[in-house]
């Protein structure tokens, strides 16, 4: 199980891996919320992405929190 | 031809040139033709480690200068009937006094002769850190189970993964506590390999019988009773080939540290 101090080292190693600058992750975020927001019932200024440099040069990863509407979460009760 | 491997770790004092030592004494126990080089320009050590300082009358300097031949250069450890070669850092020069095509030129002619060219790397990412991991094809980031450790070797690795020469490379752990292992402010052995997304080729348990040993000029591998020689000739049986190395992005798993004691992954 991750402890707290591996999550801390976690989040450091992440944003020192981290590629893009704000601006560009902000415009990213936006054009993403967008597109993904034509799939997914979810709620656009609430989409939260990472993008980093996994096993370095190899690959990028890209995680996306996207939370659902809260009209559609009333609906399923 | 010989195998080039760097030993490095962007943190200083992580142990690099006390496993530069042992391993490559124990690569020459096995009776592979194995030689060490110092490549910390004006802060030498690896010759004092192993015990030769005496014998040493050239440094990488003077031969990458053509200020002195290979023969010259090449101080042998009777020890290891002569399997064992040091080629030690100058105390005087600096980084830059290295010319990086020479270096290659030496690592060539050392190829032809050695089965292993292991470089010992200076602390930092500057010029030292830069000419010494140049050439090689392996390189082993040593690294301690400690933050600032682990995030240097983690930017390490990016100037690694990212060097236009491909590198084979692996984790080495040095310093290891297992006894504090499940602590909540230690950072276990499978945490680290979490986390770094590197293979291991090894744990090296902390043991104050090492600081003896450095300042005896004997390495420690000598001492076979010590669990610390044991750990390490685990590690020399991975390089030469004997036993493979803990996989990128094994399983967490308890079990780690019993896997690597019997090489079984
Ligand atoms: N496994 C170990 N257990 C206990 N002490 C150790 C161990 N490995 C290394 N040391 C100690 O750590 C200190 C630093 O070791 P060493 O000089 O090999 O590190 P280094 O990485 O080469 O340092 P530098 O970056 O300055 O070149 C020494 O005092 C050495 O005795
Ligand atoms: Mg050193």
């Amino acid at each position: 199980m991750p402890s707290k101090l591996t999550d801390r080292l976690k989040r450091i190693l992440d944003e020192d891996r981290k590629v893009l600058s704000p601006q560009s992750e902000r415009d990213l975020r936006k054009k993403l919320a967008a597109v993904l927001s034509q799939y997914f019932p979810i709620d656009q200024r609430k989409l939260h992405i990472r993008v980093v440099r996994t096993n370095y040069q190899t690959s990028y990863e890209l995680t996306a929190e996207m939370p659902i509407k809260k009209s559609e979460l009333d609906k399923e009760k | 031809m010989g195998q080039i491997i760097v030993f490095t770790s962007g943190k200083g004092g992580v142990g690099k040139s006390t496993l530069v030592a042992n391993i490559g004494t124990s690569i020459a126990l096995a009776k592979k033709r194995v030689v060490v080089i110092d490549m910390d320009i004006g802060l030498r050590n690896l010759d004092m480690i192993i015990g030769l300082e005496r014998k040493v009358k050239a440094n990488i300097v003077d031969l990458t200068k053509n200020l002195c031949t290979l023969d010259d250069a090449l101080v042998y450890d009777k020890r290891t009937q002569n399997y064992l070669a040091l080629i030690a850092a100058s105390q005087s020069d600096l980084k830059k006094d290295i010319n990086l095509f020479k270096f290659h030129k030496v690592l060539n002619d050392l190829e032809e002769i050695f089965d292993y060219i292991i470089i010992d790397s200076p602390a930092g990412i500057e010029e030292g850190f830069n000419k010494s991991v140049f050439f090689a094809k392996k390189a082993i980031v040593v690294v301690n189970p400690e933050i600032s450790s682990i995030r240097d070797a983690d930017r390490v690795l990016a100037l690694l993964e990212n060097h236009r020469i491909k590198k084979e490379i692996f984790l080495l752990i040095n310093r290891y506590r297992k006894d504090l292992s499940q602590r909540s402010y230690y950072i276990s052995a499978t945490e680290i390999i979490d986390l770094l997304h590197v293979p291991c080729i090894g744990i090296i348990s902390e043991d104050e019988r090492v600081l003896r040993q450095n300042n005896s000029g004997v390495p420690f591998v000598y001492q076979s009773s010590f669990s610390v020689s044991t750990e390490v000739k685990d590690v020399t049986d991975k390089i030469v080939g004997k036993t493979k190395s803990i996989k990128r992005n094994a399983p967490p798993s308890k079990s780690i540290w019993e896997k690597m004691k019997k090489n079984s992954i």
